[in-house]
């Protein structure tokens, strides 16, 4: 009996119950790491949502509010006539042609205004096109890459500013028998410095003719002919910093 | 702790490589990339006819003198048919000779240009129409003070001049000139020097219409407020029922319809005489002619008679 040895003490005898309760808390100990992967990832996409994404977070705009969006108008506006009939007097011809400039220069500017200052109007042709003649409305989207700064300028820039001087538009008035201006057309410069907040920007240079015919009180444009030319300038390069600090 | 450090300083050395390697790598892109570039982008739309239906205008020029006839009571001693095809971006100008004998609209059988006088451009446009069987959607009348004053007021007319040509008053030699309203009205008058009198006559007011689309789509193509100095001194010096929006629409065909694409011929006939008068016996050739014409607009150089073919 003496060198019997005391038996090990047997393992609790396993119960329905037991095994139960131990397979109940792996399984809440699983649910509680999935869970907490998961609130780990919603909590990471969540600030990568609202300060990851640079100018496009949320919290970017309240933050860092976008610039108001410039104005801008034609310092030179010459207004010009052709007329339709022979003998018609010259300084009635010159009134008309005045009275008409301004409407003609100011729906010239909305236009630019909408599709090159505000950045809301970039690449957008719903947002131009309601200045254009009903045939003409079909080749905005086309050609939205000129009327506006552009489909990829939201990616290239923030801003866009005129020039305060610089911008000219000559107004032709086509005038008939009767006085009236029944078309004019817009040759105008206009020039503005789009610009990213990463530094690099570039000068635009858009010249061209539009072609307005009326429509009830407003003008619309039913032909244009539009040139843009950007001389891109880089931001300056992290090494170039460099040495100008040292220098 | 030797591995840490180990781990520690391969992970700096990357760092720092990466870095100096990214810096070197922008530092060559930026030396690579030009002190400037241009970056480049146009739009341009222009209204135009556009469609199947081919348009057909009569051109004429008045014989009348200021002050002493109105335009449309003088005779229609310039008629041509201009045919123009949208869709194919081709036109015909078809001239016709002032003295063809011709049954007339306002009654009798007389010279073609003889109906105006009668019955002013409509009844023109009448004779024209029973004669050839082609419908005119507008006319366009014009006169020799016109013709000169147009031509000044957009700063004068270049005419490829396919032959020599002895004028009334100058001669023009083959070639490129820049013409005044007065040189277009002599080169476009002249006649009893050309080798077919009338019929190298009209073909040769042919050549001015041609010039004039070739000048016109130059300068358009350059300036496009061209437009208005065309369509002013157009409107200012002709009579015309085409409307002005209709006017801009051809102004817009016309920038696909290079002078290449018209075909310019005359009239096949014969010289005749009825009874004191000098007159043109326009040949049966030209009623398929006409028709192929009235069908699309226009008629294929390769189409024509070599009688009614430019002369050399």
């Amino acid at each position: 009996m003496a060198n019997e040895k005391t038996p090990l003490r047997e393992s609790a005898p396993t119960t329905p119950e037991r095994a139960q309760k131990t397979s109940d808390r792996s399984t809440v100990a699983r649910r509680r790491a999935v869970v907490g992967i998961v609130a780990i990832l919603v909590v990471i996409g969540g600030l990568w949502f609202l300060f990851g994404r640079g100018k496009d977070s949320p919290l970017a705009s309240v933050i860092n509010p976008p610039p108001p969006v410039p104005t801008f108008s034609f310092s030179n506006v010459v207004p010009k006539y052709e007329a339709l009939q022979a003998h018609l007097a010259k300084p009635k011809l010159e009134k008309a042609a005045k009275q008409i400039s301004p409407a003609i220069a100011k729906a010239t500017t909305e236009f630019l205004q909408s599709g090159y200052v505000n950045p809301d109007g970039w690449g957008d042709s719903g947002s131009i096109d309601g200045y254009f003649t009903d045939d003409a409305k079909a080749q905005v989207d086309p050609n939205v890459d000129t009327l506006t700064l552009g489909k990829d300028a939201p990616d290239k820039f923030d801003t866009f500013t005129p020039v305060k001087k610089g911008n000219s538009v000559k107004v032709t008035a086509l005038i008939d028998g009767n006085l009236n201006v029944v078309q004019a057309a817009a040759v105008f410069t206009f020039k503005g410095t789009a610009a990213n907040s990463d530094g690099t920007s570039s000068k635009v240079t858009v010249t061209g003719t539009l072609f307005f015919v009326p429509d009830g009180n407003d003008w619309k444009i039913e032909s244009f002919h539009i040139n843009r030319v950007e001389q891109p300038k880089k931001a300056p390069s992290a090494s170039a910093s460099a040495s100008e600090a040292t220098s | 702790m030797t591995k840490k450090l180990l781990a520690v300083v391969l992970g700096l050395s990357a760092w720092i490589g990466g870095t100096v390697a990214a810096t070197i790598g922008n530092g060559t892109a930026a030396q690579a990339a030009p002190l400037f570039s241009l970056e480049k982008a146009d739009a341009n739309y222009t209204p135009s006819l556009t469609g199947d239906t081919p348009v057909f205008i009569l051109l004429m020029g008045s014989d009348s003198r200021p002050g002493v006839t109105p335009m449309d009571k003088g005779r229609s001693d310039s008629i041509h048919i201009l045919g123009i095809n949208p869709a194919e971006h081709r036109a015909t100008v078809y001239g016709i000779p002032r003295d063809s004998w011709v049954p007339l609209s306002t009654g009798g059988t007389n010279k073609i240009n003889s109906a105006m006088p009668i019955g002013g451009p409509e009844a023109e446009m009448q004779t024209i129409e029973n004669v050839t069987g082609i419908k005119f959607d507008y006319y366009v009348l014009t006169g020799f003070q016109q013709v000169t004053q147009a031509v000044n007021q957009i700063g004068g007319l270049e005419v490829n001049v396919p032959y020599s040509v002895t004028g009334y008053q100058q001669t023009f030699p083959s070639g490129l000139h820049r013409m005044t309203g007065q040189e277009v009205l002599g080169y476009s008058r002249t006649r009893h020097s050309l080798p077919l009198g009338d019929f190298d006559r009209s073909l040769n007011q042919g050549v001015v219409l041609l010039s004039a689309l070739t000048q016109f789509r130059n300068e358009y193509a350059k300036d496009p407020t061209r437009l208005y100095t065309w369509l002013g001194a157009g409107l200012r010096t002709v009579q015309t029922t085409v409307p002005l929006d209709e006017l801009v629409k051809l102004a817009g065909l016309a920038q696909s319809i290079p002078a290449s694409r018209v075909t310019n011929l005359v009239a096949l006939g014969t010289s005749g005489m009825q009874g004191s008068q000098s007159i043109v016996n326009l040949s049966p050739e030209n009623q398929q002619l006409w028709q192929d014409m009235a069908q699309d607009g226009y008629i294929l150089q390769k189409d024509i008679p070599a009688a009614a073919q430019p002369a050399p």
